[in-house]
């Protein structure tokens, strides 16, 4: 693969390095393409070459009259039959991974997530698990994860190049897609249908973990919300239910909004503002105090809902959010 | 033939003609010949054309800029020039910008100037209306740029799929004023496709059979027939969508059960053929250059001809691969992905006649020979392209990326553009009565090949390497750094490109080597007048009894016709067309305000659409007319 790395083609959304059976079902078709186009450079391309220079007007000849030819009709039937059996190389392999794409194997282990594209981030929901997260998405290796796509306000697309192709998010109606993933590891996913101020920063990720990890991962996403253990987090813990929660949603407290993400473990987490910062002290309080030049056009806009903290009540705000491990 | 006393007609109807000024509701007919009023009031299609192409080439740099903000926000990570917002209306504004206001009146002023010199007409079938075409282009562009200084620029990207456009999510006047523009710029475009069918169906030459006629015009009939039908469905989307905005209808507010994917449909069904709309002149063009600098007939015309028919219709099958990712169900992909691939085969088959015409030809290396060489190679790059993303589950992976970015620049620069510049380098001495300069069109010509290939070739990798498109910015960790700051590099490259071509224009219109009626030794009727061509084109109409015509002439020595002594009747100027423009103009600007204010803004609309209304009055009152002109007298050039 080095002539592929030499060219930045190997990075975190690479659609070569692919570990998913349908992110590999569709680099065969990708390559198929490749391989008739290549043909057809080498022979049109090289016809074409030739003409240029062969048929050249030598110096001083640039009005001379060559035979006055019409065309062939044999050369066209031929070049005509000839192009329609090139697309069906194509077409026979495209078909079969349109099918593989439809449906998941019927003997592969399955669960089903929901994903819900909001101004500018990711909702994922395990209707059978219980848990709702945002912005990654943690799935167990090996396994068809049947995804249901929705959008609560304009359309998004969902797409983890490394794995699969994508799916767009169109409010009003559910699309359906399933992908897996055949390593371990941390995919990349970015949003791809143009959705706004931020479209550039609605990114997401895709966490696959072998099934003990997996099983672990969701116990404890089961769990309520950690409880505050210090001063500061009891404070913190306070100053969130007095407006944070309207927006925002806790499991196990009094926290139920639902415009913003759950963050009932965002302690856990390792990015913000979906995968647009690292999740730290700092970036954190930037978040808090700054939503909107931390991330334009976002709905986070405190001004509005009259929210001013002190420096104390962020620290403690920040500590308390810090311990939703 | 017409016998001496007849009155020879050239569109519009024949007119008795009398010495008494022709009367309109506002007093007599325009009649200046020269100055600012001649031009306004204009209804010769080759001042048309001319109007026409300089608009286009202004907004063509207009567009160009905006893409070099484009670029330059995009040159590294994490840049904070154009943020969120702005950006957006950046890109939006510049592809509508290049679509509509560049690339099609660009092809429209060949339509206008070329077409009617191809066949052998005078004029259109309706100069009036050929007139008010321009002049409400000029009114919906003019309408689109207003935004920028009135709290912001359309920001829904080109396709304005809603609800991103929807008054929920956009509530500012950004796509008011995107709505209102191409609503405008739609009536132009079926007012001229309605004209230039019925001028290339009614008004060819004597003996000028359908499979006589230049692909040019071939190309342009076709493409005629395309907007005819494609853009009923977009009006219709546009209609909708300013409902939802104006008046609160929900025909795409999911809230109320709207459906925004209705709007994908309806506007990928004229999306699609729009594509071919922009391409097809184009090929058309260089159908023209290869034959004459190849000094050969086109390669297996009666092909070309019906393969340029096919893609055509072929155009209206596939509008849903624009929407492979948007959930239709396999068979439904499978079905627009089958249909796709198979325009590769009249495609290919173009582009094998062209290469058959060049073979065994005695090819010139002009630059325009150099466009139309360089349309055939870019265009097969994105027709290579083209049938990697046919196959949809390929596709799945590369819509919305670079790569479709990639994909459709070489298209639509490396194809539509290539061919338009040479349109423009060889119909140049027709037009202005001088040639171009060879040494700098060529200078130009490889900044341009070589500017373009930098920018939009590495667009491939950023997209298979997963760079989606229209986004603002990107994080340094991502792998795309060295290649979009390459694509910036060259961006300006290709700027460059375009700027020496439009130095070379200026310089060559005014100190031009003097090109005379034949520079390129052509084969079609446009040759075989003046350059420029005089008011009334043809001083006789030839008869025409070969495909090329003119070139079969020469050769056999019957080239020369003199004037039969007839005089010619032309139509005259008309100041009603540009009235109902600027009618249109108010009553657009009206529209856009109508929610804020009706006291305001009610009273605005409906003055537009009363001077509107007045000056279509006038337009049927007034009548065609005509006069009379004596080819002996008139000093031939009207430019």
């Amino acid at each position: 693969m080095y002539p592929l790395n030499a060219l930045a083609l190997m990075d975190a959304q690479s659609t070569f390095d692919v570990k998913g059976t349908i992110g590999q079902e569709q680099l065969t078709v990708f390559w198929f393409t490749v391989g008739v186009s290549a043909f057809l450079l080498l022979t049109v391309g090289g016809v074409f070459f030739y003409a240029l220079f062969r048929f050249r007007a030598k110096p001083g000849q640039d009005f001379a009259v060559p035979e006055q030819t019409h065309g062939s009709a044999k050369v066209e039937i031929a070049l005509i039959i000839a192009s329609c059996l090139l697309l069906l190389v194509i077409a026979v392999p495209n078909a079969k991974a349109l099918f593989v794409m439809d449906k998941p194997p019927e003997d592969k282990p399955a669960m089903k997530v929901i994903a819900i594209g909001h101004q500018w981030w990711w909702e994922f929901q395990y209707p059978d698990l219980g848990i709702t997260t945002a912005n990654e998405l943690h799935i167990p290796t090996n396994t068809a994860v049947k995804v249901d796509i929705k959008a609560v306000d304009v359309i998004h697309s969902f797409w983890v190049p490394r794995l699969a192709g994508k799916m767009d998010a169109v409010p009003g109606q559910i699309n359906q897609m399933w992908l897996d993933a055949k390593e371990p590891g941390k995919y990349n996913g970015q949003c791809t249908e143009f959705c706004g101020d931020s479209h550039a920063q609605m990114r997401f990720l895709v966490f696959a973990h072998d099934k003990a990890d997996f099983d672990k991962w969701t116990k404890s996403e089961k769990a309520d919300a950690a409880k505050p253990d210090t001063v500061a987090q009891v404070n913190g813990e306070k100053v969130f239910m007095q407006g944070c929660n309207s927006c925002h949603a806790i499991k196990g407290t009094n926290a139920m909004g639902i415009i913003g993400p759950n963050l009932t473990h965002f302690g856990s987490r390792t990015s913000l503002g979906a995968v647009m910062y690292e999740n730290n002290t700092d970036n954190l309080k930037n978040w808090i105090k700054f939503p909107q030049q931390m991330k334009p056009g976002n709905l986070m806009k405190l001004e509005q809902a009259n929210i001013v903290l002190s420096d104390r009540d962020l620290a403690d705000l920040v500590a308390y959010l810090q311990n939703l491990k | 033939m017409a016998t001496s006393t007849e009155v020879i007609s050239t569109g519009g109807h024949a007119h008795t003609h009398s010495d008494a000024p022709e009367m309109g509701m506002l007093g007599p007919r325009p009649s200046a010949k020269t100055g600012v009023w001649s031009w306004l009031t204009t209804t010769d299609h080759k001042r048309i054309g001319v109007m026409y192409g300089i608009s286009a080439l202004l907004f063509l740099v207009l567009g160009g800029l905006e893409a070099l903000m484009v670029r330059i926000q995009l040159a590294v990570p994490n840049n904070d020039m154009l943020v969120g917002d702005m950006f957006n209306q950046m890109f939006t504004m510049h592809g509508t910008t290049m679509i509509f206001l560049a690339v099609m009146p660009l092809i429209a002023a060949f339509f206008n100037f070329v077409v009617p010199l191809q066949i052998g007409a005078r004029d259109v079938a309706f100069p009036r209306l050929n007139a008010f075409s321009l002049w409400v282009f000029v009114a919906g562009a003019v309408l689109i740029n207003v935004s920028w200084f009135a709290g912001g620029a359309p920001n829904g990207a080109w396709v304005g799929y809603p609800p991103i456009t929807g008054p929920q999510y956009n509530p500012g006047h950004n796509s008011d004023f995107w709505v209102m523009g191409l609503m405008l710029l739609g009536v132009a475009s079926v007012a001229a496709s309605l004209n230039f069918f019925t001028t290339i169906i009614n008004m060819r030459a004597p003996g000028l059979t359908l499979m006589r006629m230049p692909v040019f015009v071939w190309m342009t009939l076709v493409t005629n027939v395309l907007i005819l039908l494609a853009f009923p469905p977009i009006t219709i989307a546009l209609a909708q969508l300013m409902m939802d905005r104006m008046f609160g209808a929900n025909f795409f507010n999911v809230a109320k059960g709207g459906m925004p994917i209705m709007w994908q449909h309806w506007f990928w069904v004229f999306g699609h053929p729009e594509v071919y709309i922009l391409i097809l002149p184009g090929m058309g063009i260089v159908s023209e250059i290869l034959p004459t600098f190849s000094r050969k007939p086109l390669f297996g015309y009666p092909l070309i001809v019906f393969s340029g028919a096919f893609i055509g219709f072929m155009g209206f099958t596939v509008w849903s691969h624009h929407m492979f990712t948007s959930g239709m169900g396999v068979i439904a992909v499978l079905a627009f992905s089958v249909t796709t691939s198979i325009i590769a085969v009249p495609t290919g088959v173009k582009i094998f006649n062209w290469i058959g015409t060049m073979w065994g030809g005695n090819l010139r290396m002009t630059t325009p020979m150099l466009y139309a060489l360089s349309f055939i190679a870019m265009f097969t790059v994105g027709g290579f392209s083209g049938i990697m993303h046919s196959a949809a589950a390929a596709d799945m992976q590369q819509h919305d990326t670079y790569f479709i970015v990639a994909h459709f620049h070489y298209v639509l620069i490396g194809g539509a553009i290539s061919a338009l510049f040479g349109g423009i380098a060889y119909w140049f001495p027709k037009i202005t009565g001088r040639l171009m300069d060879e040494k700098l069109g060529k200078f130009a010509f490889w900044v341009f090949l070589i500017g373009f290939n930098m920018t939009f070739f590495p667009m491939h990798i950023l997209g298979l390497n997963g760079m989606p498109r229209r986004i603002y910015t990107y994080h340094a960790d991502m792998g795309w750094n060295f290649w979009n700051l390459f694509c910036t590099v060259g961006a300006f490259v290709l700027a460059f490109g375009i700027l020496f071509f439009f130095i070379n224009m200026v310089h060559s219109f005014r100190n031009g080597e003097i090109a005379g009626d034949d520079p390129w030794d052509g084969r079609t009727l446009e040759w075989s007048i003046p350059s420029p061509p005089p008011v009334y084109n043809f001083a006789v109409i030839p008869e025409v009894t070969h495909l090329d015509d003119f070139w079969h002439k020469k050769q056999t020595g019957k080239a020369n016709i003199p004037w039969d002594g007839k005089l010619i009747h032309m139509p005259l100027s008309s100041y009603y067309p540009l009235i109902v423009g600027v009618g249109m103009f108010i009553f657009g600007m009206g529209m856009i305000y109508i929610k804020d204010s009706v006291m305001f803004a009610l009273p605005v609309a409906l003055g537009g659409f009363g001077l509107m209304t007045f000056a279509i009055f006038g337009w049927a009152l007034e009548g065609p007319g005509g006069e009379m002109l004596d080819p002996t007298k008139e000093s031939g050039a009207h430019n």
